[in-house]
């Protein structure tokens, strides 16, 4: 049978088996069978008793599928299953599903939402200023949506709601800066975008920090210029006896600035110290030479020396009582972030590592319990298998596809249309735009991937944006990849089966309903669609870091 | 955190596995955590956590996949299932269950044979440290694959508001079918070498222990189950139920709030 007409097949025969609420996973696996049937054995299906009743025929099998049992092309399925199986850096999905349970579990996100509440409710606005860095901080902290959602939903949406801010300003925030998590590194979409396309994560990283800080700065922005323009969206709370005054949050913000260089420093010192006695120094770097050890060791002391004279014990201990919230989160950020970055660990490493510190805080905030490791294990191992299971159903799918010259095919069937180079990016950008809204970002990175990227690196990169294009393919790589991941953000607001919605809606009051949901979304889509094509026209934005 | 309940063999079997499962993503984080302590502040890295965390990684990858099925948490989208009629929800079912057998069917039609004989010659993963990744993966693939559309078939028969009858003959046939399939494996455990490198005895013994283990979940959940009248699983896609979520949001009252301090209060 010709690729055509199997590829239409594999459309229609999705679209029926997601409608008929098929587990994905397991519908692109079903299609992969269906796929290698067609192309190598379609009697099977139009005349399965050419033999008629004669079994020993039968079994013989004429085609080259079932001829013989425990080989032929069948063996494709298994062998992609087993390919995902030996990949080191999936294991991080594992793990940072573990380590956002436990987040999910400790009081630590309550805290941090309770401290910068502090510092902002006499911003107008403040509280969805507060959610939407909330959510930053956590999206730099694991990268995984849901529970991200879910845990704003339930801290902020009620605050919010009782302060009497407008309800779509509420819900858009929460779900647009909650989606945040799969933008902002370390996220889960560039981790398989990256294995797919064997494209390096750390540069992926790299490369999305600007579009990922771009995003939630375009939030904060939209939400304070609107609460400026319509006051009524969001009402100030009653002033209060405890409410810092400005003077005091400049001493208190000060003195916690202080506290955290001193920390630091003195770290940096230790480390000095550390590394020299041990003396594993091959070459010295800028970071090792002494020079910053007098400098860092100075402002240890000088910060120190304020601290203790300048601001005395008792504003010292205020500010950090009134801080540490926001502490504890950033500390894990660091850990995560500072691993990845300062090449310390791996991406598997660093998502241990930050397991380690999550568990360390819960540990250290007294809330820890086997219970609590006991139900998030539990928790991980479930969601684990829901996201790899996707994984395996679409590499198997991925892979009779390519056996059946599909991708060869798409290609064809897209350069055929003699778009400008330009119309070709957009044409895919509507695709996954449009795949988006039905389909899970997973199976669209495993199946649509490798047939989209190769034409992308075909196409002349002198051409892409309007700013000079870009200058080598793995630039070309990495661009494609952010365009994908900013694609996928909105992929999860958009009508009608946006996960964030869902997410929301199962943690919202009930008179709060799905279309209320998605209406608070269209701002937010909005734009997220206008840094799309920012990124589209302006690909540079992408590669200032790499 | 909610559970779907485990009635019957094969959710008793995947419950039990899963319950042990459970703990490795903890465990990788152990381990790469020493590992990391060892490299950094030892400067003794080990050579064996990196392909142990591959290993263990891999098989919960599969693994998982099992526990999913049975508390029907795998990806779908219920817009169109949910506003169909009760019976064309059953064909959907029986459709669905069909179709993940004839994926598992397929996949052990084209991949016995390579899973076998990487079995059977021990094939290591061909470094230092040197863990059976193909000898035990490859087969983990397809084994957890027929378990995934047992599961599926038997969660098809426990949703479905049929006589017990029905359920009592299902559930002696699958748990008779699995200690047959492993009665099947049995020859693993007398493995002479004949075939290639002999399978190690520590890890024959592991392989009958684990099929002990399993036929004794089996049996043990037939015969406590055999008095009692399964109830069917309460049809519901209401996801707050997956949560874990403190009882006011559940009854759609805000969270307590400290009026004081304008805070949250604890749960």
């Amino acid at each position: 049978m010709d690729v055509g007409t199997i590829s239409l097949i594999l459309l229609f025969g999705m679209l029926f088996l997601l409608a008929i609420g098929m587990p994905l996973g397991f519908a692109s696996g079903f299609l992969a069978v269906v796929v290698l049937v067609l192309k190598f054995e379609p009697t099977l299906i139009t005349d399965p008793f050419v033999h008629g009743w004669n079994f020993d025929a039968w079994k013989a099998g004429e085609g080259v599928l079932t001829r013989r049992f425990g080989a032929g092309p069948l063996n494709i399925l298994a062998q992609r299953m087993y390919g995902i199986m030996i990949n080191y850096v999936l294991i991080s999905v594992p793990l940072f599903i573990f380590m956002a349970t436990l987040l999910e579990r400790s009081g630590i996100a309550r805290d941090m939402y309770s401290s910068l509440s502090m510092w902002m409710n006499r911003l107008r606005g403040g509280i969805a200023v507060v959610t939407a860095l909330m959510a930053i901080v956590m999206a730099a902290m694991s990268g995984i949506i849901g529970g991200e959602v879910v845990l704003l939903g339930l801290i902020a949406l009620p605050q919010m709601l009782r302060l009497g801010y407008n309800q779509n300003l509420a819900i858009g925030t929460i779900c647009a800066s909650g989606s945040l998590g799969t933008m902002i590194p370390p996220s889960i979409v560039l981790i398989f975008y990256g294995l797919i396309t064997e494209t390096s994560i750390h540069a992926l990283f790299q490369a999305a920090f600007l579009p990922g800080f771009m995003l939630a700065g375009c939030y904060i922005l939209y939400i304070l210029i609107r609460t400026r323009l319509q006051p009524e969206l969001a009402p100030l709370p009653e002033p209060r006896e405890e409410d810092m005054t400005g003077q005091e949050k400049a001493r208190y913000g000060s003195t916690l600035l202080a506290e955290i260089l001193c920390f630091i420093s003195s770290v940096i010192v230790l480390r000095y110290i550390f590394i020299h006695t041990l003396g594993t120094i091959e070459e010295d770097t800028w970071f090792q030479s002494s020079w910053n050890l007098y400098v860092f060791g100075a402002l240890a002391i000088a910060t120190a020396g304020w601290i203790w004279f300048g601001v005395g014990k008792e504003v010292a201990l205020e500010a950090w009582r009134r801080g540490k919230g926001l502490i504890q989160p950033l500390g894990i950020v660091v850990v995560v972030l500072g691993s990845i970055y300062g090449g310390i660990t791996g991406i598997t490493e660093a998502a241990a590592m930050g397991s380690i510190a999550v568990l360390f805080l819960i540990w250290l905030r007294g809330e820890f319990s086997l219970n609590l490791l006991r139900e998030a294990s539990m928790r991980t191992f479930k969601s684990t298998g829901t996201i790899i299971w996707v994984t395996f159903g679409a590499t198997a799918l991925a892979g009779a596809y390519t056996i059946a010259g599909g991708p060869t095919y798409v290609a064809n069937l897209i350069v055929g249309y003699d778009l400008p180079t330009m119309g070709v990016i957009l044409v895919m950008m509507i695709v996954f735009l449009f795949l988006g809204a039905f389909m899970d970002w997973t199976g669209i990175v495993l199946l649509v991937m490798p047939v989209f990227l190769p034409i992308v690196l075909k196409l002349p990169m002198e051409e892409f944006g309007i700013t000079g294009g870009l200058s080598s393919a793995t630039m070309v790589q990495v661009w494609f990849g952010i365009l994908f991941c900013v694609n996928m953000q909105v992929s999860f607001l958009s009508p009608p089966f946006g996960p964030a919605a869902f997410y929301l809606k199962s943690v919202a009051p009930p008179h709060i309903t799905l279309p209320d949901i998605f209406r608070g979304f269209l701002p937010f889509i909005g734009m997220q669609l206008l840094i799309l094509f920012l990124i589209l026209l302006v690909p540079q934005i992408t590669t200032v870091f790499l | 955190m909610v559970e779907h309940e485990h009635t019957g063999p094969v959710d008793t079997l995947t419950w039990s596995f899963s319950r042990v499962a459970m703990w490795a993503p903890a465990l990788i984080v152990v381990i790469i955590f020493y590992e990391v302590i060892m490299r950094y502040i030892f400067l003794a890295p080990t050579y064996w956590v990196n392909e142990m965390s591959l290993w263990i990684g891999g098989m919960i990858y599969v693994t998982a996949g099992l526990y999913s099925m049975q508390q029907r948490s795998h990806i779908r989208i219920f817009v169109l299932y949910d506003l169909a009629p009760k019976w064309l929800r059953r064909v959907f079912d029986i459709l669905s269950a069909l179709c993940v057998s004839i994926f598992a069917i397929a996949v052990v039609w084209g991949g016995f044979g390579e899973a076998v004989s990487r079995f059977w010659r021990w094939e290591l993963y061909g470094t230092v440290f040197d863990p059976p990744i193909p000898a035990v993966n490859k087969p983990l693939v397809l084994i957890t694959l027929v378990l995934l559309a047992l599961q599926a078939v038997s969660n098809l028969v426990r949703d479905w508001p049929a006589n017990p009858i029905v359920r009592k003959i299902f559930d002696i046939l699958s748990a008779i079918s699995l200690i047959a399939l492993m009665a099947m494996a049995l020859p693993v455990l007398i493995d002479t070498g004949e075939t290639g490198p002999e399978t190690p005895i520590g890890w024959r013994i592991g392989f009958g222990i684990t099929m002990a283990a399993a036929t004794a979940v089996l049996v043990r959940s037939l015969i406590r189950d055999f008095n009692v009248t399964p109830t069917p699983v309460v049809e519901s896609h209401d996801p707050t139920e997956e949560m874990d979520l403190p009882d006011e949001v559940l009854t759609g009252a805000p969270p307590p709030v400290d009026e004081a301090s304008g805070k949250i209060s604890d749960r």
